[in-house]
């Protein structure tokens, strides 16, 4: 407790607060530390990889959107770049509205390589990360390799102008305009004599 | 609610129609015809075939979302009661479950 919280409560009871003391000289406290929370790995190296696409896929499906998956391992220099490149702003809402992103582990290109082939990636070595864009469905639309996109000045370095377009160009197409599509549910609710069950969202 | 889950039951009463108020053009000016205030998302109202507000999922605790926790279930059933004509009580009874259901996958 400290002196003036002291007097403050001594004050409540009535009674005055005994002069300030010097205190006692004392060894210096240990310092105890937490080890800080080793930081989060950007390929979930446990992770159940085929889980991990289809919970995206599922996820991707209730709002047409499209999934990336980066193929990837954390030791890997190009494939730690990608988080820099995600912040650009050109890259505003891509990962927040257009694409679900999942990064699948690869390991020293000795994990996950069947399921990589299953999407129609062949891995080898120099070639990480690769990125495959999927529909909602699942249905494979376009690859690329980490190289395609990389900075011609420096090549461990993701473009994001490049990385950008590339998204822009597999997303999916914007949805329709609310109102056509409000008045069209009206009329079948008509037709049907239902009602409307009207929900706004976000693909978020 | 689009889920898979609850789709079947829903049409059962609604024809339901999801707008994204972040990328659909005039979605905002849709929202405001039922929106006094920014409510979160997702927010929801029912409407009769003219397009009249019957009830929101803007609860006494405000905006109930996608119904996670037992006065969301509340307000939620509250909804469907005020809005059924085909829906029975059993298929709203199941509806409820079915959301709670999908909140515990």
């Amino acid at each position: 407790m400290t002196l003036s919280l002291l007097s403050l409560v001594l004050a409540m009871s009535g009674q005055t607060a005994p002069p300030p003391q010097q205190p006692p000289p004392a060894a210096a406290p240990a310092i105890v530390q937490k080890a800080p929370p080793a930081p989060r790995k950007l390929y979930n190296e446990t992770a159940d990889a085929k889980t991990q696409i289809a919970a995206a896929i599922k996820s991707a499906a209730i709002d047409d959107i499209r999934i990336l998956i980066n193929w990837g391992a954390n030791d890997d220099e190009l494939c730690a770049k990608f988080p820099q490149v995600q912040r650009a702003p050109e890259m505003s809402k891509k990962f927040s509205d257009d694409y679900k992103l999942v990064s699948v582990d690869v390991g020293h290109l000795d994990k996950n390589l069947e399921l990589a082939k299953s999407f129609g990636v062949t891995l080898t070595a120099g070639a990480l990360p690769h990125f495959t864009v999927l529909d909602a469905k699942g249905t494979v639309l376009a690859q690329a390799t980490g190289k395609e996109l990389v900075s011609e000045a420096d090549p461990v370095v993701f473009d994001a102008k490049k990385t950008a377009a590339f998204l822009t160009k597999h997303q999916a197409p914007a949805p329709p305009d609310a109102l056509p599509v409000f008045s069209s549910a009206l009329a079948l609710a008509k037709r049907e004599n239902k009602e409307v069950f009207l929900w706004f969202a976000a693909p978020w | 609610m689009a889920s898979t889950d609850v789709a079947p039951l829903l049409a059962k009463e609604f024809v339901s129609v999801k707008i994204d108020l972040d990328r659909a053009p005039g979605a905002s000016d849709l929202a405001k015809r039922y929106q006094t205030k920014d409510e979160g998302l997702p927010w929801m109202v029912i409407l009769d075939a003219d397009g009249k507000a019957i009830t929101t999922s803007t609860g006494p605790e405000g905006n109930i979302g996608f119904p996670a926790k037992p006065s969301e279930y509340a307000h939620f059933r509250t909804m469907l009661d005020k809005a059924k004509r085909h829906l029975t009580d059993a298929d709203i009874v199941a509806l409820i479950a079915s959301v709670e259901a999908a909140n515990k996958k």
